[in-house]
């Protein structure tokens, strides 16, 4: 199982949230393992600080509703600002994967 | 941009940390029941289920740790624990926290209330617009320096520089006065400018209300008598009628009609001196009748008027002072008289660059030695924080050893000392506002409409933050920095601390450096109370008890010339007649008062260089009245009439200056500047002191009224009990001669003399208090050392004592160690002090600034206060109890 590669948190976060709407932290955390088809293992505690962090930036908002189970839970969603940080960082993360593919993919001795 | 949004949503969330904790709680309980519940689904066990949803939530502690660390500033929150700790400290050591704020009140306040003395008097701008244009030319002997110049030249010179010059775009001049407004008994005098066409313009100062000058006024000779009353003036006076303009106001018995009122808090240039109203210099004649202002004005050697000029844009300060200084040169090349002169530029606002000079230099000396009584205070609470660091060893190296960063500690130490010195910058503060105003209270000592405005600004604010701030580094750093690098094994060996030589090395350091600034606090106190004796003793050359000096006006309310001398002869014949009056006689410039002064130039025939010399009228008996000896020839008489041959008495110092070890009686001399005259010198009279008491010996000529007629006049009294007794009968006296004649002032002449002693009294006092305040600082500092190193050693103490030490050998060690470094601090300190002196030497009169009998007594005072300090602490350890001291710890 792979582990959460540092500062994409953030980003598996907002691509979450713009994909599916608002979601409470539960589900962000379910719905990332399961993408990443049970091979990412999240350290669930660590998205509140993260959800924090992203929402004194003013990229996604929070709001008390109730969850499936009838409890009281903080529903977050992406707001504009958000999405488009999602873009310029979704941007940022291709070209840096694409480089680092090439870069790898370069045979021995060439 | 989003910088400053993510900073200012972490500062709010800092502040709500108790509902986000609240919220965090919540949402990981629901996270962990979901997580459980689908655990349970999956057929786990309730118990297994819960460990599960834990593990994969990770440790919740550390979730929340992260959680708050994203929530807001780590450091700001610190700074709230460690404020909330700082003053449970202060409130548990009540004894401690009283003694450091109130020292540290002291300096501090003692330091905004110098301050703001110097910001009111040179650094606060002009109420006027770009007042960093403005200049005032200056003139002065080539010989002195230009900081002593005076800031007036002449009309002619005046109209000849704003003409042609190429540096200004504007030139006023004026001249300061006193109208009388109203008549008869509900009249008053108030200050006034008379001033040239373009003061308003040149100062860029638009009215409140109507317009400035305009027209003829202020350029022709009797134009039209208008005037431009100052706010305060309309407001109280005029009771701020809306309708003023065009209205006519009684000035000098003249109505003169109001076209404008000045923007509020506008009182001309000179920032000491509060005017009202300001009138055309063209109207002089109306205000002072007889006065024939058109010679005054037209003489170019009359220098009485005061100018400020608008430098173009791009000509710099020292380009103005290097044209008007050749412009002056130019001008000696045409008349001789400018020859001794030179002329600058200065900036405006305290009447003259000497008077800024003095104003300046004696509060940087005042501040200055505050500075030294701060960084005292400052010395006594390092002290008093390393002892109590020393108590609270334990508690730390308990925190250190525990896991509490040294950041942290170090951040709470000194936290501890900035809120000290921010409680003694507030008290301090109150301090400095109450010194201000007892200042302001002296303010009805002078006849002079003196504006001192001592507001506490954001300036003098500023500077008692900046104090307080540098004041917690300077005595919080060296105890916060000891603490927190201190090493906590032994610390947590053992309870009592045995021989911390780095930290006793620190306290004595602090000790000698404190003893060497109240030695130089000390010094400057006793230079200054025995210049100040020294003066007293000296006096200033005339009998002031029982003189009283009654002041008239003549030429205001319009008596010529011949009406003025029947006048005069009146009063020397009614007066005596006056029940209490012994004797009476008549003198234009009274010594050391507000009078303004005439100067004459000397010159007896073949001298080459004429000498400068203070001139009035006196009428006979006017040296008997005054108390002063006249050491040779005679006083004047009834044979000194207007048409005899013309006589002066000179003072002392003139005959030696002019006829050195020649008889002065019966020589002739030339008097330039005033109604040139040849004149007899047919007396010498006494030196005395005319313009302040620590002035220099000048020269002084005495004409006689008869032969030198002044329009103002001092009837001065001579009385049998205290002078102000006499004053009802003297109104009486005068009313019977002219019901309309105003009495300009009635003063005892002791009254000019106390305020000549002011700033000396003044420097005593504060120096004084200073003195015996650095003095008692230094002592508590040893006693503070001394006692703590009685403490360290107590156990010791009792060793010795046990194995036979007389009590009297133990004393001696213990005075001897908290000596040493009192002793190296004093002979560090006699060394600065010197150094001090030289720079004290232009506050001190008739003592030389190395005063053998200061030096020798300051480091003996200070000796003393030490060894005092010293004893008390040792007595207590000569009377250890050995089998107590053996067994403590």
């Amino acid at each position: 199982m792979a582990e959460v590669l540092q500062g994409t948190l953030d980003l598996m976060v907002l691509k979450t949230l713009e994909s599916m709407g608002p979601l409470h932290g539960y589900a962000i955390a379910r719905r990332i393992e399961q993408v990443s088809g049970d091979l990412l293992h999240l350290n669930q505690g660590t998205l509140y600080p993260a959800l924090l962090r992203l929402q004194q930036r003013g990229w996604i908002t929070g709001r008390w509703g109730t969850s499936e189970n009838n409890r009281r839970a903080r529903f977050y969603g992406i707001t504009r600002a958000g999405c488009k940080q999602l873009a310029a960082e979704a941007a940022d993360w291709e070209r840096m994967a694409a480089i680092i593919s090439r870069l790898l993919q370069t045979p021995q001795g060439a | 941009m989003p910088q400053i949004r993510i900073w200012l949503s972490r500062l709010r969330d800092t502040f709500r940390r108790g509902r986000l904790d609240q919220e965090l709680q919540a949402e990981l309980d629901a996270h962990l029941e979901l997580l459980i519940e689908e655990n349970l689904h999956r057929g786990l066990s309730l118990n297994e289920a819960r460990y599960a949803a834990l593990r994969s939530l990770g440790g919740i502690e550390q979730t929340k740790e992260a959680f708050r660390d994203q929530a807001g500033f780590r450091w700001l929150r610190g700074l709230g624990q460690d404020l909330r700790y700082a003053l449970r400290l202060l409130r548990r050591n009540p004894g401690f926290t009283a003694v450091a704020v109130l020292s540290l009140a002291l300096g501090i306040g003692a330091n905004s209330a110098v301050f703001s003395i110097l910001n009111f008097a040179i650094l606060r701008p002009l109420p006027v617009s770009h007042p960093e244009q403005l200049l005032t030319i200056t003139h002065g002997r080539k010989t002195g320096s230009p900081d002593q110049y005076d800031a007036n030249i002449s009309y002619p010179q005046y109209v000849d520089i704003r003409d042609h010059n190429p540096v200004f775009s504007g030139l006023t001049a004026f001249w300061a006065a006193a109208v009388i407004y109203g008549r008869g008994a509900h009249s008053q005098s108030v200050p006034d400018y008379e001033v040239s066409a373009d003061y308003f313009d040149v100062l860029g100062v638009k009215p409140f209300l109507g317009r400035a000058f305009s027209g003829n006024e202020g350029r022709v000779l009797g134009s039209d008598p208008v005037v431009v009353v100052g706010y305060k003036f309309w407001k109280t006076v005029l009771g701020g009628d809306p309708h003023i303009l065009g209205k006519t106001i009684p000035l000098s018995g003249h109505p003169f009609t109001v076209i404008g009122v000045a923007p509020e808090g506008f009182i001309g240039t000179e920032r000491i001196l509060a005017v009202d109203m300001w009138v055309p210099i063209t109207n002089h004649d109306l205000l002072n009748p007889g006065s024939q202002t058109a010679e005054w004005i037209g003489n170019k050697h009359n220098r009485s008027f005061w100018n400020v000029g608008r430098l173009k844009p791009g000509v710099s300060p020292a380009a103005a002072g290097a044209w008007i200084e050749r412009w002056g040169a130019s001008q000696a090349a045409q008349d001789p008289s400018y020859r001794e002169l030179r002329y600058g530029v200065a900036p405006p606002g305290l009447l003259s660059p000497a008077l800024r000079s003095a104003v300046s230099a004696f509060t940087l000396m005042l501040l200055g030695v505050v500075s030294l009584v701060l960084l005292l205070a400052c010395a006594n609470i390092a002290n008093l924080l390393l002892a109590r660091g020393v108590e609270r060893r334990r508690e730390l190296a308990i925190r250190l050893a525990i896991g509490g960063s040294r950041a942290r500690l170090f951040q709470q130490l000194l936290t501890h000392s900035l809120l000290l010195s921010f409680l003694g910058g507030a008290a301090g503060l109150l301090l400095a506002f109450w010194l201000d105003r007892l200042l302001l209270s002296l303010r009805p000592l002078f006849d002079f409409p003196l504006a001192l405005d001592l507001t506490l600004d954001w300036r003098t604010l500023g500077f008692a933050v900046l104090v307080s701030l540098l004041t917690a580094v300077l005595c919080g750093l060296i105890p916060a920095l000891q603490a927190a690098h201190a090493d906590p094994a032994p610390a947590l060996k053992s309870a009592v601390s045995r021989g911390e030589p780095r930290r006793y090395a620190l306290k004595q350091t602090l000790v000698a450096a404190q003893a060497g600034l109240s030695l130089m606090a000390l010094v400057a106190a006793v230079l200054m109370l025995r210049s100040l004796w020294r003066v007293q003793a000296e006096g200033p050359g005339f009998d002031a008890d029982h003189v009283l000096a009654v002041t008239f006006d003549l030429g205001q309310q319009g008596y010529s010339e011949a009406k003025g001398r029947q006048f005069y002869a009146a009063l020397l014949r009614e007066a005596p007649q006056v029940p209490g009056v012994e004797r009476a006689s008549l003198a234009g410039y009274l010594p050391l008062s507000d009078t303004d002064e005439s100067d004459t130039e000397v010159q007896p025939p073949g001298r080459p260089k004429p000498l400068v010399s203070i001139v009035t009228p006196i009428a006979p008996g006017y040296f008997q009245t005054m108390g002063i000896p006249l050491l040779a020839g005679r006083d004047f008489d009834s044979t000194d009439q207007k048409d005899s041959t013309p006589v002066v008495i000179i003072n002392r110092y003139l005959a030696r200056e002019l006829w050195p070890g020649e008889d002065a009686i019966g020589k002739m001399a030339h008097l330039n500047g005033t109604p040139g005259h040849d004149c007899r010198v047919v007396g010498v009279a006494a030196d005395g002191k005319y313009e302040t008491l620590g002035e220099d010996a000048t020269g002084f000529v005495y004409r006689p009224a008869t032969q030198y007629y002044w329009p103002h006049i001092n009837l001065l009294l001579r009385t049998a009990g205290p002078p102000l007794a006499s004053a009802g009968a003297i109104r009486k006296m005068a009313a019977d001669l002219d019901p309309n004649l105003a009495i300009t002032g009635i003063r005892a002449l002791n009254d000019f003399v106390n305020v000549a002693l002011l700033p000396a009294r003044l420097a005593a006092i504060l120096l004084g208090s200073l003195g015996v305040l650095a003095l008692a600082l230094a002592a508590i500092g040893i006693y503070g050392v001394v006692s703590y190193a009685v403490n360290q050693r107590t156990r010791e103490i009792g060793i010795r004592m046990a194995l036979g030490a007389p009590t009297g050998n133990v004393l001696s060690m213990v005075v001897r160690q908290g000596m040493a470094p009192a002793l190296i601090g004093l002979v560090l300190g006699f060394g600065a002090a010197l150094a001090e002196a030289s720079m004290l030497g232009a506050f001190l009169y008739g003592i030389q600034p190395r005063d053998p009998i200061t030096f020798a007594t300051s480091p003996l005072l200070l000796l003393v206060a030490a060894l005092v300090a010293a004893y008390v602490p040792a007595r207590r350890a000569a009377r250890v109890d050995p089998a107590a001291a053996l067994r403590w710890e």
